[in-house]
């Protein structure tokens, strides 16, 4: 039987996890505006970061939030060059071929983790892992609410930073169209790989939130890339702020789908309103470009 | 001797060398049998661990002496990955079975994969043995060339049924209400389902079934919806993966039933590090298994599996070390690598249970190919340590009681 209680569970479960999709979403988002990639391998980069977390925790015991600001660096670097060692050389070769090269990364990354790490599930047990708040008989996980909120702060920031600073203008200059930034100055080149190594150093502030509440294992980005590029398709290509509210909406209806309707239907409603919105608003429910 | 003579004698002997010489002959080339199962993607928790299994079951029976019935020829298991993909699956039987031309094919598959090799064994004419898939409609399908060795989701059930009725009946009072909770995979439902059925008409009060998708990230709100039901005791069958993510859900809602389980998940021996011990002693985690770590049989498995691995062999590893053996004892029985000579040794196969290190009374296959041996057993975590607590003639310790009084 649905109650009110358990419909509101599943929305507060669903926006807050929809939060951490919207950042792992966000910054696909930003490499594509720019690049106009849509990289295949982006969860798994992101499960780099998550096997990063449980390394930096064993190693040093360091809680996986602060496992974000030591992450940072190194995903940057490793943005940096993957951009300048893969990303480059097919940018202008056209899809099929970057996906072929984005995909081959996806496999690679896959294959080392497990030749690494094995097939076992990893996690990292906190105290804060249970902690929860209880609203009216609704429980909110705090791991899931920090999540949320580091996800709102990032993408604040970065809409800030696109918005009101030269390098954000360069960057949305870039995004529209890169032949007119080049003429007007702007070093487009440069600008897209920091715009690429940035939105793999984003993934680190998501590692640490999902390793405050989840495991990770080999096979877990591809859930995640297959998850972004729905989100991103949904909000529009190169959209931020549609890929934050198709990531929302896309948490919501797994929650409720997974909720309250038969198992075997739930994830196909994601698919279902992923098809919908492909049908009757093709550039996604935004579809404005590079707009924050 | 006359020059043509010598002439003809070496090229006699140059056609001599040149012939293949049979293997058998060649005393130490292994007798070569493939097992599939996922090493890769989302099952590869499975299939690396039944890797392990076979890797350790092979070196005990090549140091016993190998295949004497092939003159002591060594056993190679080529384990074959499938990626826990049908359509991959599907491709590898193929290869294995027309191009490499084995003899028979082992099973390390869930049962999603494990239905495709069947269907694929049965239209090929391969001997398919399944050690890992609990699915027991596939023995419904009256298949000639798939057998399983594997305790079936009836079996389960009806331990589940049995072990729940002696709780109760402890416990007194009235009959506990009865929740299900399962990964909706064709093993996860295909168990809840029967138990379901099995429960029912056996009188108690089923108050909620909740399946989900086992790659689901948060079960928050399925685990509220069970909760929502308040049942007693709580039937799951599921994963590793989703178990874990169950159990932590139960944990944020302060939801603690009577836990019986089913499948690799809830006895898997990194749940207490994956969600902590008081957890799990908080819910009675039990398991209807195939596999009890804490037996005098198993021993042989486990004593050098720890010392190797530094931890206890999970059910998955004992499904590699068991396959190991039954691949054996086939091949003992038959004396060829002929798969109509295998298949007559499967079907005439009779290993006594205390050969195995699994609960079964013996490994040993009905017309449908069903293994008429085989048993479970319940482990229950209790401080920490799984122990196998039913049935009453091999538990180490007795259940948690329902109730505390």
């Amino acid at each position: 039987m649905i109650t009110g209680t358990l419909l509101v569970q599943a929305i507060v479960s669903g926006l807050l996890m929809g939060g951490i999709y919207a950042l792992v979403a966000l910054s696909l988002a930003l490499a594509f505006g720019v690049l106009r990639v849509l990289n295949f391998a982006h969860g798994d980069l992101l499960m780099v970061g998550m096997y990063g977390a449980v390394v930096l925790h064993r190693w040093l015991g360091l809680h996986p939030y602060w496992s974000i600001l030591v992450l940072a660096v190194p995903m940057l670097l490793l943005g940096w060059a993957m951009f300048v060692g893969l990303i480059r050389p097919v940018q202008q070769a056209g899809v099929l071929v970057q996906a072929q090269m984005t995909l081959g990364v996806s496999f690679v990354i896959q294959s080392a983790a497990l030749m690494i790490f094995g097939a076992d599930l990893l996690n990292i047990r906190t105290n804060l892992e249970m902690a929860v708040l209880r609203v009216e008989g609704v429980v909110v996980s705090i791991p899931l609410a920090i999540g949320f909120a580091v996800s709102l702060l990032i993408s604040g920031v970065l809409s800030w930073a696109l918005l009101g600073t030269d390098a954000g203008r360069r960057v949305r200059a870039t995004a529209q169209d890169p032949d007119m930034a080049r003429l007007c100055g702007v070093d487009v080149e440069r600008t897209q790989r920091w715009v690429f190594a940035l939105s793999v150093a984003l993934l680190a502030g998501v590692a640490g939130c999902l390793m405050t509440f989840t495991y990770v294992v080999p096979a877990a980005g591809l859930q995640y890339s297959v998850l972004a590029l729905l989100v991103v398709m949904l909000g529009g290509l190169g959209d931020l702020k549609g890929a934050f509210l198709g990531g929302l909406l896309i948490g919501v209806a797994e929650a409720l789908a997974g909720g309250f309707l038969n198992s075997a239907v739930g994830p196909a409603v994601i698919y279902v309103l992923f098809g919908l919105t492909l049908l009757f608003r093709p550039r996604g429910l935004f579809g404005r470009g590079m707009e924050a | 001797m006359k020059s043509s003579h010598r002439r003809w004698l070496v090229r006699l002997f140059a056609v001599v060398c040149a012939v293949p010489i049979p293997a058998f002959a060649q005393g130490g080339n292994p007798v070569v049998v493939p097992i599939i199962t996922p090493l890769t993607g989302s099952g590869a928790v499975l299939g690396q661990d039944i890797r392990r299994g076979v890797a350790m079951g092979v070196e005990h029976i090549n140091k016993a002496g190998g295949i004497k019935a092939f003159g002591g020829r060594p056993l190679q298991i080529e384990v074959v990955d499938t990626q826990g993909k049908p359509e991959v699956v599907r491709v590898e039987m193929e290869r294995l079975a027309v191009r490499n031309n084995a003899p028979m094919i082992l099973g390390g598959e869930i049962s999603a994969g494990t239905g495709a090799a069947a269907q694929f064994a049965e239209t090929y004419g391969v001997p398919f043995i399944n050690s890992a898939a609990a699915n027991a409609e596939l023995l419904h399908r009256g298949y000639k060339w798939y057998f399983s060795e594997q305790i079936t989701g009836e079996d389960e059930a009806a331990t589940w049924l049995a072990l729940l009725k002696h709780l109760a009946e402890k416990a007194g009072g009235a009959a506990p209400k009865v929740a299900f909770l399962y990964e909706d995979s064709p093993r996860g439902a295909g168990t809840a389902k029967l138990g379901r059925k099995m429960v029912e008409g056996a009188g108690f009060n089923v108050v909620a079934e909740v399946s989900y998708n086992r790659a689901e990230r948060n079960l928050l709100t399925h685990v509220a919806k069970v909760q929502q039901a308040n049942p007693e005791v709580v039937m799951w069958a599921g994963y590793t993966e989703d178990v874990a993510a169950g159990l932590k859900a139960m944990q944020q809602l302060s939801f603690a039933p009577y836990i019986l389980g089913a499948g690799g998940g809830p006895g898997d021996p990194r749940m207490p590090e994956l969600v902590g011990a008081a957890f799990l002693d908080k819910v009675k985690l039990s398991t209807v298994d195939y596999f009890s770590p804490d037996t005098e049989r198993a021993k042989k498995f486990v004593v050098p599996y720890i010392k190797q691995y530094g931890q206890v062999p999970s059910s998955y590893a004992s499904i590699g070390y068991r396959a190991a053996f039954v691949a054996k004892a086939i091949l003992e029985k038959s004396g060829k690598l002929d798969r109509a000579a295998i298949r007559t040794a499967v079907q005439g196969l009779n290993i006594p249970g205390d050969e195995l290190i699994a609960p079964f009374e013996s490994v040993r296959f009905g017309p449908d190919g069903r293994n008429l041996g085989a048993r479970n057993a319940v482990t229950q975590w209790q401080g920490g340590q799984k122990s196998t607590v039913w049935p009453p003639e091999v538990a180490v310790k007795p259940p948690v009681p329902l109730r505390s009084r």
